[in-house]
């Protein structure tokens, strides 16, 4: 297989968001037939619960269920596909390209060998799950006939089509899926690393199941003692971006059923003037702050962590401001893992430097043609969720599969993202936007910006056997 | 509404949670066994059904009461009409689930050799 061979767009150099050859030309493409319809799986969610509930009436929801369809054609080629990077966007897509392609030789590199249902920390970091109802291993979703070399990319060397791993291995490729996600970047915090957390009232739900048990610890604690906490987020893009707002709300609830809420005060660092991406809920957010008695602040970005005085500093424009905490919730800063950062893969300028330099409709990378990019890793504006990664991976497998064969591109992602942002045990709104900010929600009778059990149903029990379908190609 | 795969709904069930996944396996196995000796053994349908019905339907009403808490919640957590017909829903599927297990074994029981 030579590389990149047929393609329309073979050799082309992508600028901007239009796409020679490409049927697409803007952020506001739509998937095409050959794409699963977007916001699927969420309604299959509903005809799974209808299919479960209504089974003994034989009525309801099976009735939309439609006649199994016939799978889609696989493509035979001799193509080596290498996929950086093994979490959600990197097994789903090596289940995919595996169902789709005959005969093509596909290593995924990633070096853990336990795989975290990272949508679930929140429900662990609230007491609601226990840590290991979100670890499974990554063999287990690994498909058949994808090679898995169990190691860290050291370098990516696109200009030549090759990466290399931490043990000294090189890997060379036709295509290249990059899937690495998002680095943690703790350190970036004065006074803080990944060891800190759990002590000290200093916790994160995002640094895994074990630190997210760790903040259901200090939460509890809290809830015992009372004083102030404070939650927020950083300046830079960061995955979930409604976890720092439901941990504050979670925290806000424990209080409020321990009747202990008199006793605390509730702080809400915002990086800017907003609560969140999206206007509309935005507003909702400060309303549900403001009836809770919140308190936010505005364009804070914590800088440093004093552990041992239990001190926070903020940056706030060209000052520092400090205060004093008794649990501290921290996302830390995020970037691109390094070994994309440090390559040509990268941005090198714009709001997006550090992170894949992918087009984003076409999540093609815009100067190399065999490379596309599923998940957090994506430089787009939007798309940091799991739920991102169900619509990106479709897009971008049947986009590689396409450029193999020498067709047009098929596959347009129009920045769907999901929030089920949980408002309290029992309550969350199921929130879906797209690259514009519209709200897109799947199901019309489900008020998006009204917290309720529905949307609490489709988090607790719903999300992650459609997430482990998602890692195994099916949705 | 779009309409959704069969392949889709079932990639899905099967990953639910093990034990209850092989839990309804196993109940539906003993359901079909106990269908199979009532069709044999010519049992009462009949006089089955409504004692079948009743039990059904108190199984739902339970199951209205219980269900929110088993998912961390409470009544005051149901904000919205969609979230009442959704517990209906979910209640009425556990009545009409309840009913149809019960039926051939209540079929069997009244299908019995009464003593004399």
């Amino acid at each position: 297989m030579s590389r990149h061979t047929g393609s329309k767009h073979s050799g082309s150099k992508h600028s901007g968001s239009k796409h020679s050859g490409s049927r697409h030309s803007g952020l506001r493409s739509r998937s095409t037939p050959q794409i699963p319809e977007r916001r699927d799986a969420l309604r299959t969610l509903a005809a799974g619960l209808g299919a479960g509930a209504l089974i003994g009436t034989g009525s309801g929801l099976l009735a939309m269920v439609k006649p199994l369809a016939a799978a889609p054609a696989t493509h035979a080629t001799r193509a080596r596909i290498v996929i950086a990077g093994g979490g959600a966007a990197g097994l789903s897509a090596a289940a995919r390209l595996s169902a789709r392609l005959d005969g093509a030789r596909i290593t995924m590199v990633e070096p853990s060998a336990r795989h975290v249902y990272q949508p679930g920390l929140t429900m662990v970091g609230c007491g609601h799950w226990r840590p290991d109802s979100v670890i499974s291993s990554t063999a287990r979703f690994l498909p058949q006939g994808v090679a898995w070399k169990q190691d860290r990319i050291a370098a990516f060397d696109a200009d030549n089509n090759r990466l290399v791993t931490r043990d000294g291995s090189v890997l060379d490729y036709d295509f290249l899926i990059v899937a690495t996600g998002c680095s943690l970047h703790y350190e970036g915090i004065e006074g803080l690393d990944s060891g800190a957390l759990g002590r000290d009232g200093v916790v994160s739900v995002y640094a895994g199941p074990e630190a997210a048990r760790a903040t259901w610890a200090a939460m509890s604690a809290f809830a015992e003692t009372g004083g102030t906490a404070l939650f927020g987020r950083p300046v830079t893009d960061i995955k979930c971006a409604g976890a720092p707002l439901k941990m504050t709300m979670l925290t806000d609830d424990r209080l409020r059923r321990q009747n202990t809420r008199s006793r605390a005060e509730i702080v809400y660092c915002a990086h800017g003037n907003s609560l969140f991406g999206v206007p509309v809920v935005a507003d909702v957010v400060e309303t549900l702050f403001r009836e809770r008695d919140i308190a936010v602040f505005r364009a804070h970005d914590l800088v440093a962590v004093d552990r041992g005085a239990k001190q926070a500093t903020y940056q706030v424009g060209e000052r520092r401001v400090t205060m004093a905490y008794d649990l501290l919730h921290v996302v830390p800063p995020m970037r691109a893992a390094e070994p994309v950062r440090d390559s040509s893969l990268a941005w090198q300028d714009g709001p997006f430097r550090g992170w894949l330099e992918v087009d984003p409709v076409t999540l093609r990378h815009r100067r190399y043609p065999n490379v596309f990019g599923i998940g957090d890793v994506n430089g787009v504006p939007k798309g940091k969720t799991a739920a991102s990664v169900k619509w990106q991976t479709p897009v971008a497998t049947e986009n590689l599969i396409a450029t193999i064969a020498g067709h047009d591109m098929p596959g347009a992602y129009d920045g769907y993202t999901s929030c089920p942002l949980i408002t309290g045990i029992g309550r969350a709104m199921l929130i879906e936007f797209d690259y514009h900010d519209r709200l897109i929600p799947s199901f019309p009778f489900i008020d998006p910006l009204t917290p309720s059990w529905s949307g609490w149903l489709m988090k607790d029990i719903f999300l992650q056997p459609t997430y482990n379908a998602m890692l195994r190609g099916k949705l | 509404m779009e309409s959704v795969g069969v392949r889709e709904v079932w990639a899905i069930l099967v990953e639910l949670p093990g034990p209850w996944l092989w839990a309804a396996f196993g109940l539906a196995a003993v359901w079909l066994v106990a269908v199979g000796i009532a069709f044999l053994r010519g049992a009462a349908w009949r006089r089955a059904l409504w004692p079948s019905v009743i039990v059904g339907l108190a199984t739902g009403l339970v199951g209205l009461a219980i269900i929110p808490s088993l998912t961390g919640a409470s009544f005051q957590d149901l904000t919205s009409v969609v979230d009442w017909v959704i517990l209906g829903l979910v209640s009425l599927g556990l009545a009409g689930d309840a009913t149809l297990l019960l039926w051939p074994f209540l079929a069997l029981w009244f299908a019995r050799p009464l003593r004399r």
